[in-house]
């Protein structure tokens, strides 16, 4: 068995690996773990990963969870082109620098603005109080002008003259909100522009392709009881 | 979903409403400029600090310090942060030299104008190495272990090794990160400024961290010497450090887990007593300080940012 990939697109993480594994001619099976239909709750997935999270890695024997940690190991195993991660010192510090700042900030803000406006109301019929919903979206706020001020900056991209894993991981994340619905790029032009060249870089088919189901995340329909009884436990540890 | 509540009590009656508190405030007056000293420990000539042998310089990190023009390799650091404690410690333990700043966050320090010119995040530990400014202590280790060439097994060049070292941090900055630093804040900051953390999220926490101790001492470290392998990597010491905060303020985080008691046993023979005694000192006289009231009193302009962190608090 080569490669595989356990991945859900509606997952921003999970994105990530998909865009960087097709746009790098990254030989993979598919497997995909379907979240809302909770198969990553499943038995047969704890097998694969017993935290019960994609995107998860398969490479033979080798089993690899982690977003971050699954691209630098393709971005070393496959020997991708140097801008995703140079070899240059400083030049990968501020990448390292970056995927280890969003952590704990912009994804947390992201997929709690999916959850809050979307998710919890809409697909899991439960309603977020409008003060949630605000500090939520605020504290989203807070970190698109660190993420402009701090990484972008007048730079091309995120970390310099070039794409890297950092755009990639920026990007994937920020489409969360974007599918929910937020103005995440109508008012900030810098943040657009940067989207535009980052689409331009990966490719537009490839971004639509890995973006569609998070973009039609408004549209799923709500969630029948017995699924959201089964979600409601892992979604709370989720959004914290 | 609610956030929950801050609960504000104790004896600081001449606190605002923390619903103004919360808000952007105006600063009234400006930062109080520091006159060089050093970090509140060190100010006990004969405490913890006095005790400490630095082999590398120490300066008091403020904006009357001159800078020498060709400056080495600076740290900005506090030992009271996690992760200010693995980047000294792994800086330390591979003989790698440096200036240490250290950067008083309970008087505020890192939220002065001059040190926003340092990291505009406003957090530490910040590397400057010349021109070369980074954040974010698994960066500053990964920078640390490549431009100093340390021992392999810090940060495996072998493929596979290598990957577990990410995944480990990578699900550290999920369970462990936040998480583990709560209990200081419940018995120690919060308390500082007359806040007191509600009851249902202290036991909240307690979940939390029992449950990534499980996590920790079955998936990561499992029948393995260490977390990401047979040998110390970054991996080990960044969770050392964060598991010390909840141990300083009096959680028995090891009681019941013998085979995670043996692995800390092990990171620490490796580290060397001596390195393990200079790093964790403040830290684990933290509830003494407390005691004491020798802590220093936070300055009202860092009351926000500390507010907003409590209320993070699930």
């Amino acid at each position: 068995m080569g490669l595989e990939l356990y991945l859900d697109l509606l997952s921003q993480p999970c994105r990530a690996v998909y865009i960087f594994a097709k746009k790098n001619g990254i030989p993979f099976e598919l497997r995909i773990v379907d979240l809302i239909k909770g198969q990553h709750l499943s038995d047969a997935f704890a097998q694969v990963n017993p935290l019960k999270k994609v995107p998860a890695l398969k490479d033979g024997d080798f089993t690899l969870t982690e977003s971050v940690a699954i691209l630098l190991y393709l971005t070393r195993k496959y020997k991708v082109p140097d801008y995703w991660y140079p070899q240059d010192l400083q030049a990968r510090a501020r990448v390292d620098e970056y995927l280890a700042w969003q952590h704990t900030t912009l994804r947390r803000s992201c997929l709690r603005a999916l959850w809050h406006k979307v998710m919890f109301p809409v697909f899991l019929d439960e309603p977020v109080s409008p003060q949630t919903l605000a500090a939520t979206l605020a504290e989203l706020d807070v970190n698109l002008q660190l993420l402009e001020d701090k990484f972008l900056q007048n730079k091309a991209f995120l970390t310099g003259p070039h794409i890297s894993l950092a755009d990639l991981v920026a990007i994937t994340e920020l489409m969360h909100p974007v599918g929910a619905g937020c103005q995440v790029f109508e008012s900030r032009p810098k943040l657009a522009t940067w989207r535009q060249r980052v689409e331009a870089a990966v490719g537009e088919d490839l971004f639509r392709e890995a973006h569609e189901v998070i973009l039609k995340a408004k549209d799923f329909p709500p969630a029948d009881p017995t699924i959201k009884q089964k979600l409601m436990p892992w979604v709370l540890a989720m959004i914290r | 979903m609610n956030s929950g509540n801050v609960t504000t009590g104790g004896p600081s009656s001449h606190l605002p409403p923390h619903r103004e508190l919360l808000s952007p405030a105006p600063i009234s007056k400006p930062p109080r400029k520091r006159s060089g000293s050093l970090a509140w420990a060190t100010g006990q000539r004969d405490g913890i600090l006095g005790k400490i042998q630095l082999e590398c310089r120490t300066q008091p990190w403020t904006s009357t310090v001159p800078h020498a023009p060709a400056m080495g390799l600076e740290l900005y650091l506090n030992l009271l942060s996690q992760p200010s404690r693995a980047v000294y410690i792994f800086a330390k333990k591979n003989g790698i030299p440096f200036e240490l700043r250290t950067v008083d966050i309970i008087k505020g320090q890192h939220r002065s104008k001059e040190f926003f010119q340092i990291n505009s995040l406003q957090k530490v530990p910040v590397l400057k190495d010349g021109d070369f400014i980074l954040t974010e202590s698994s960066a500053i280790l990964i920078y640390l272990s490549c431009k100093y060439q340390t021992a392999d097994h810090w940060y495996p060049s072998d493929l596979q090794a290598r990957a577990r070292v990410h995944e480990y941090l990578g699900w550290h900055a999920d369970c462990i990160r936040g998480t583990f630093g709560v209990p200081m804040w419940v018995q120690v900051l919060g308390p500082l400024i007359g806040v007191q953390v509600p009851e249902e999220k202290v036991e909240r926490n307690r979940t939390a961290i029992d449950q990534a101790l499980q996590w920790l001492e079955n998936k990561f470290l499992g029948d393995r010497l260490f977390l990401a392998g047979q040998q110390v990597t970054l991996a080990d010491l960044m969770a050392l450090e964060e598991l010390m905060q909840p141990v300083a303020v009096g959680y028995e985080l090891f009681k019941g887990r013998p085979r995670l008691a043996a692995w800390r046993e092990r990171v620490e023979a490796f580290l060397g007593a001596e390195l393990c005694q200079e790093a964790h000192s403040l830290i684990l006289s933290i509830l003494e300080q407390a005691a004491k009231k020798t802590l220093p009193t936070p300055p009202p302009e860092v009351y926000p940012t500390m507010l907003l962190r409590i209320a993070r608090i699930p």
